[in-house]
C-alpha cells in the first residue's frame, strides 16, 4: 500500500469543492442563457431575478459546502491518518465509491431547488407580471443545468487524482470479497443511459422551448389578432384624419413591423391586385375575417363597413418571420455548445470504461507472464469494478495456491532428499548385516568343526573309558579272587598256627600243608602279577583319558570363544536390524506425511480448477477485452490439471513406498525374531560348552583320582607280591624248618607267629585293595557319566549350531530381501525427487 | 426460441457440463458462475423437479437437477460435482451437474440444427448440436426447455414423494413422466 504520493485530506476536500464550484459556472450560464434567450422580461423582473439568485447563493453556498465536506470527511480522515485502522479504511472506501453518485445528487438538488424557490419567490413578488411560461422556462433551465453538471461532475470524480485515491483505497481494503460487500452496486446499464439522458436534456430542452416560443404558427395567430384589433379600432365613419390617428396609435404600441391600413377601393396597386385576386371570394359573404396570403407575402385582416368599403389591415409576412425566426447565431451557439458538451461527456465516459480495461489488460498480461505480485487494481461501482474484484480474487487465490504448491514442492523435495540418506543408511546397514551374518556363519562352521573334533575325542575317550572300565572290572574280579585267596591264606595260617603245637607231632602233615601254602602263595603271586599288568593297562588308559579330557577342555574353551564371537555378531546384526527397522518406520511416517501434503495440493488444485473455470466464464462474458484473461484462465486450468495428474502419480508412488516399507518392516521383524532366537541358541550353545568344560575338568580330576588310586593299588599289589615273596620265603623257611624239624620247636613257633602276622598284613592289604577297587569303579562310573553328559551336551550344541546355521542362512536371505527393498525404496525416492523438481520448476514460472 | 448471439463475431463461447456420461453445453452468457457442490435444502410441496434451495453468498437460489430434467438418473454429490448458477430472463437458478468441464469457443459454422426428425416431433431440449473433433457431438441446451420442464413438473407435486410409477400409469401421455419412468 503506497499512500506517499497521494494528496492530503485537505487537498482532497479542496479539489472536490473546486470541481463543484468550477462546474457551477457553466450551470449558471445555462440557466441565465435560458432566461435571456426565452424570457422577455421587464427590467424590474430582471432585477428581482438577479436578487433572488444572489440571495440563494449567499444562503445556500455554506450549506452546500458543508454537505460536500460531509461526503468527503471519511476519505480525508483516511488520507491524513498515519496508520489508518481497518474501520477507517472501510468507511473511506465506502465514501469514495459513493462520492460520484452523492456529488451528482447534490449537484442536481443544488440546481433544481434554487430555480424552484426563485420561481415561487418571483410569483409571490410579481404576481401579475411573472407568468407560468416564465416559471416553466426557469424550472426547465434548472433541470437541464442540474443534470448536465451532475453528470460531468460525477464523471470527473472518477478520473485523475480521484482514481488514484480510490485505487489506493481498494488496495488498502485488499480482499475482493470485502470490497464486493462494501461497494454500492450500479450497473453500467443504468449508469450510462442516465448519464447520457442527463447530458442530452440540455440541448433538447432548449430546442423544445425555442420551438414553443418562436413557432411560426404562433406568430401568424398573433399577427392576425393584431391586425383585427387594428380594424376594430377603426371608426365607422372613417376619414383620413381618423385613420391617421389610428395609424399613430398602432405605431405607438411599439410594434416592430408597420401595419398598413388600406381601403380596398383606394388600395395600393401592389397589395390590391394580390388581395383582390386571393380574397375576392372570401370577402363577399362575411362582414370581417383574417387570412394569410399564399406564399406568405403578407398577413392581413379585413372588415366590411356599412358603406360597402372594405378595410384591410396588413403586415408584411417576410418582416414578421424575420423578426420571429430563430436567429442563426443562436442555432450555431446551440449546436456548438451541445457538440462540445457531448464530446466532453463522451470523452469522460470513454475514459471511465477504457481506463479499467487497460488496467485489467495490463494485469492479465502480467499474470500471463507468470508475475503474481500484488499490483495496481481498479475499483468502481459498476460491472467493471466487479470484474476487477473477481480478477483480484482470482490473483489472490492463485497466489495462495502457487505459494501452497511451492511450499509443498519444497516439503516434498526436502522429504525426498531426506529419503536419500535414509536409503543409503539402510543400504550400509544391510551390507553390515550381511557381513555380520557371513562372519557369524563362518564362526558357526568353525564351531561345528571343533565340536565334531570334540565329539571324536569324546567318543575316543568313551572307548578308552569303556576299555579301562572293563580292565578295572577284571581288576576287581582279580582283587576279589585275591581277597578270597588271602582269606584262605589267613585261615590256612590260622590252621597252621593252631596246628603248630600238633606240628611237632605231625611234621609230615606240616610238610604237606606247607606245600599247599606254597602253591597258594604262587597263585596269589600270579594273580598279583596279572593284576599289575591290568593296572598298567588301566594306567595307560587313564593317561590317554586324561590327555583327551584336556583336549576336550581346550576345544571347549575355543568353542566358547567362538560362541561369544557369534553372540557379538548376533548383537551387531540385531543393532543393524533395529536401525533398519527404525529407518523404515521413519520412511513410512514420512510417506504418510507426504500423502497428507499431496492431499492438500490435490484440494488446492481442485479449487484452482474451479476458479479457472469461473474466470473463463467471466472472461467469456467480458468479450474481446476478456480474451487475454481467458488465455490466462486456460493456462491456469492446464496447470491445475497437470498438478492433479502429478499428485495422482505421487500418491501411487507413496502407496508403493508404504507397501515396501510395510513389507520391509515385516521382514525386519521376522529377522529380529530370528536374531533373538539365534542369540538364545548361541547362549545355550555357550552354556553347553561350559558344561562340557566343567564335565571334562571333573572327569580329568576323577581320572587323576583313578590314576593315583591305581598307583596306590599298584603299590599295594607290589606290597602283596613282596609279602608273598616273604610268605614263600617263610614257606621256604618252614620247608627248611620242617626239614630241620628236628632242629627245634622254638624256630617253628617263631616262624608260625611271623607267618600269622604276615597273613594278617596280607589280609589288611587285600581288603584295602578291594576298597580301592570299589573307589576306582565308582570313579570310572563318574567318568562315564561325565563323558555321557559331554556327549549329550555335544549333541545339543551340534543341534544349536545347525539351528544357528539355518537361521544365518535365513538372515542372509532376508538381507537379500532387504537389499532389494532398499533398492526399490531408493528408486522410488529418486523418482519422488524428480517429481518434486518438476513440480518446483512448474512453480518457479510464477514470480510471487 | 432466442438464437445464440452471433451478430458480433463468428465465434460463440459455450460452457460444457457433464451429466451422466455425456457433455452438454450452455451459452456462457447465461452462466453466471460455477460453485462447488453444497447441501441442498429440500423445498416441501415444490414442483417435483426443484430439488431445493442453496445459500449463494446470502442469496437463496433454487436448484434444479439437470440429470432428472434430461430424463437421466439424478446427479450424485461427489468431489467433482458442481452447481452451475444460470440466469434466464432475470430468473436465477442453480443446475446440479456431475462435473464442469471447460469453457470452449466454437465457430458459429460448427453449430448445427438438431435433427429435423426430432424437432418436427416437438423436441425442444437442444437448441443446437456442436461437432467436436475427436469426441462426441455436444447438445447446446435450451434453458427455456429446462424452465418449461420445471413448470410442467409443478402439476405433479402432490405425487413427488409417492410412487412415481403410479404417476406414469395415471398420466401415460406426459412425456416428462415417461422419462422419469425410464430413469
Amino acid at each position: 500500500m503506497n499512500r506517499d504520493n497521494l494528496i492530503d485530506g485537505k487537498g482532497f476536500v479542496m479539489r472536490v469543492v473546486r470541481l463543484n464550484t468550477l462546474f457551477s459556472l457553466p450551470a449558471l450560464a445555462i440557466v441565465l442563457g435560458c432566461a435571456w434567450a426565452l424570457l422577455d422580461l421587464p427590467p424590474e423582473l430582471w432585477k428581482g431575478l438577479f436578487a433572488g439568485i444572489a440571495i440563494y447563493t449567499v444562503v445556500a453556498s455554506p450549506v452546500s459546502f458543508l454537505l460536500q465536506r460531509r461526503t468527503t470527511t471519511a476519505i480525508a480522515e483516511w488520507l491524513d491518518a498515519d496508520a489508518p485502522d481497518e474501520d477507517t479504511t472501510q468507511r473511506a472506501f465506502v465514501a469514495m465509491l459513493a462520492l460520484p453518485l452523492r456529488t451528482a445528487h447534490l449537484a442536481t438538488t443544488n440546481w433544481l431547488a434554487p430555480t424552484l424557490l426563485i420561481s415561487i419567490g418571483m410569483k409571490l413578488s410579481y404576481a401579475d407580471l411573472w407568468t407560468s411560461w416564465d416559471f416553466c422556462v426557469l424550472l426547465v433551465g434548472g433541470i437541464a443545468a442540474g443534470f448536465g453538471v451532475s453528470t460531468l461532475t460525477g464523471l470527473f470524480l472518477k478520473g485523475g487524482e480521484f482514481a488514484r485515491v480510490r485505487d489506493a483505497l481498494a488496495r488498502a481494503v485488499g480482499d475482493p470479497e470485502e470490497r464486493r460487500r462494501l461497494s454500492p452496486r450500479m450497473s453500467i446499464r443504468v449508469k450510462l443511459p442516465s448519464m447520457l439522458a442527463g447530458a442530452c436534456l440540455v440541448p433538447v430542452m432548449f430546442a423544445v422551448l425555442v420551438a414553443l416560443d418562436r413557432g411560426e404558427a404562433t406568430l401568424d395567430a398573433f399577427a392576425q389578432i393584431w391586425t383585427q384589433q387594428a380594424l376594430a379600432d377603426l371608426p365607422v365613419d372613417a376619414d383620413a384624419a381618423r385613420i391617421a390617428a389610428v395609424q399613430e396609435t398602432l405605431a405607438s404600441r411599439a410594434m416592430p413591423i408597420p401595419v398598413k391600413l388600406i381601403a380596398l377601393d383606394a388600395a395600393e396597386p401592389v397589395l390590391r391586385s394580390e388581395v383582390a385576386e386571393q380574397m375576392a371570394g372570401a370577402i363577399s359573404p362575411r362582414d370581417s375575417g383574417s387570412g394569410d396570403a399564399v406564399r406568405a407575402r403578407s398577413i392581413y385582416s379585413w372588415r366590411k363597413f356599412p358603406d360597402g368599403t372594405v378595410w384591410i389591415a396588413a403586415l408584411s409576412a417576410s418582416d414578421l418571420y424575420a423578426l420571429g425566426t430563430v436567429s442563426p447565431w443562436l442555432l450555431v451557439a446551440l449546436v456548438t455548445s451541445s457538440l462540445l458538451f457531448t464530446v466532453i461527456l463522451a470523452w469522460c465516459v470513454a475514459r471511465d470504461i477504457a481506463m479499467p480495461v487497460a488496467i485489467l489488460r495490463a494485469a492479465a498480461e502480467r499474470l500471463a507472464s507468470g508475475d503474481l505480485r500484488p499490483a495496481d487494481t481498479f475499483e468502481s461501482e459498476d460491472e467493471l469494478g466487479e470484474l476487477a474484484r473477481s480478477f483480484d480474487g482470482m490473483v489472490d487465490a492463485l497466489r495462495t495456491t502457487i505459494a501452497g504448491v511451492a511450499a509443498s514442492a519444497d516439503g516434498l523435495e526436502a522429504r525426498a532428499s531426506a529419503l536419500g540418506p535414509v536409503c543409503r543408511t539402510l543400504s550400509v546397514a544391510t551390507v553390515e548385516q550381511e557381513q555380520g551374518t557371513r562372519r557369524a556363519s563362518e564362526s558357526m562352521e568353525q564351531i561345528n568343526g571343533q565340536v565334531s573334533g570334540i565329539a571324536q575325542s569324546s567318543s575316543a575317550l568313551n572307548e578308552s573309558i569303556e576299555e579301562s572300565s572293563s580292565s578295572i572290572l577284571e581288576l576287581g574280579a582279580s582283587g576279589e579272587e585275591l581277597n578270597e585267596t588271602a582269606s584262605l591264606l589267613s585261615s590256612k595260617v590260622d590252621e597252621v598256627s593252631s596246628s603248630i603245637e600238633q606240628m611237632v607231632r605231625s611234621v609230615k602233615q606240616v610238610s604237606e600243608n606247607t606245600e599247599a601254602l606254597a602253591n597258594a602263595a604262587d597263585e596269589t603271586s600270579a594273580s598279583m602279577e596279572e593284576m599289575a599288568t591290568s593296572l598298567r593297562e588301566v594306567d595307560a588308559s587313564a593317561a590317554e583319558a586324561m590327555r583327551l579330557s584336556e583336549r576336550v577342555v581346550e576345544r571347549a574353551e575355543s568353542g566358547r570363544i567362538k560362541v561369544r564371537e557369534t553372540i557379538a555378531g548376533m548383537e551387531a546384526i540385531r543393532e543393524a536390524t533395529d536401525t533398519a527397522e527404525e529407518v523404515i518406520r521413519t520412511l513410512g511416517a514420512r510417506a504418510v506425511e507426504i500423502g497428507a501434503i499431496v492431499d492438500v495440493i490435490d484440494d488446492v488444485a481442485d479449487e484452482t480448477n474451479l476458479l479457472a473455470l469461473n474466470a473463463a466464464i467471466i472472461a467469456a462474458q467480458a468479450g474481446d477485452h476478456g480474451r487475454a484473461f481467458s488465455v490466462v484462465a486456460e493456462e491456469i486450468k492446464d496447470l491445475a490439471e497437470r498438478v492433479l495428474a502429478s499428485t495422482k502419480e505421487i500418491g501411487g508412488l507413496i502407496r508403493s513406498v508404504q507397501e515396501e516399507a510395510g513389507k520391509a518392516t515385516a521382514a525386519i521383524e521376522r529377522g529380529s525374531k530370528s536374531v533373538a532366537s539365534g542369540v538364545d541358541l548361541s547362549a545355550e550353545a555357550g552354556m553347553a560348552l561350559e558344561e562340557i568344560t566343567a564335565a571334562s575338568q571333573d572327569s580329568g580330576t576323577r581320572i587323576t583320582g583313578i590314576v593315583s588310586s591305581l598307583r596306590e593299588q599298584a603299590k599295594a599289589a607290589g606290597h602283596v607280591v613282596d609279602l608273598m615273596e616273604r610268605v614263600r620265603g617263610g614257606v621256604d623257611v618252614i620247608r627248611e624248618a620242617t626239614a630241620e624239624q628236628n632242629r627245634g620247636n622254638v624256630v617253628v613257633f617263631q616262624g608260625a607267629v611271623t607267618m600269622r602276622e604276615v597273613a594278617l598284613q596280607v589280609r589288611g592289604t587285600t581288603e584295602e585293595q578291594a576298597r580301592g577297587s570299589v573307589r576306582i569303579r565308582e570313579s570310572v562310573e563318574g567318568v562315564r557319566e561325565a563323558v555321557e553328559r559331554i556327549n549329550s551336551a555335544l549333541q545339543e550344541q551340534s543341534q544349536a549350531c545347525s539351528a544357528a546355521a539355518d537361521f544365518l542362512e535365513e538372515v542372509r536371505g532376508r538381507g537379500a530381501t532387504h537389499e532389494e527393498a532398499t533398492r526399490t525404496v531408493e528408486g522410488v525416492s529418486r523418482e519422488l525427487l524428480a517429481q518434486a523438481e518438476e513440480l518446483r520448476s512448474e512453480v518457479r514460472r510464477f514470480r510471487m | 426460441m432466442p438464437s445464440i448471439d452471433t451478430s458480433a463475431e463468428s465465434r460463440v463461447k459455450l460452457a460444457l457440463f457433464r451429466v451422466g456420461s455425456a457433455d452438454y453445453a450452455l451459452d456462457v452468457a447465461n452462466v453466471r458462475e460455477v460453485v462447488r457442490w453444497q447441501t441442498i435444502t429440500p423445498l416441501p410441496v415444490a414442483p417435483r423437479l426443484i430439488e431445493g434451495v442453496i445459500d449463494l453468498r446470502g442469496a437463496v437460489v433454487p436448484v434444479v437437477d439437470l440429470g432428472r430434467v434430461l430424463g437421466m438418473p439424478a446427479v450424485a454429490a461427489s468431489g467433482i460435482s458442481r452447481i452451475a448458477i444460470v440466469e434466464s430472463d432475470g430468473l436465477v437458478m442453480g443446475l446440479a451437474v456431475d462435473a464442469a468441464v471447460e469453457v470452449m469457443s466454437v465457430d458459429v459454422a460448427a453449430l448445427e440444427e438438431p435433427p429435423a426428425l426430432a424437432t418436427q416431433a416437438g423436441y425442444d431440449a437442444a437448441r443446437a448440436v456442436v461437432r467436436r473433433s475427436g469426441s462426441a457431438p455436444v447438445l447446446v441446451l435450451s434453458l427455456e426447455h429446462v424452465l418449461e420442464a420445471v413448470y410442467r413438473s409443478a402439476l405433479e407435486r402432490g405425487w413427488a414423494s409417492g410412487d412415481q410409477r403410479q404417476v406414469s400409469r395415471s398420466e401415460p401421455k406426459a412425456s416428462g413422466d415417461q422419462r422419469e419412468g425410464a430413469a
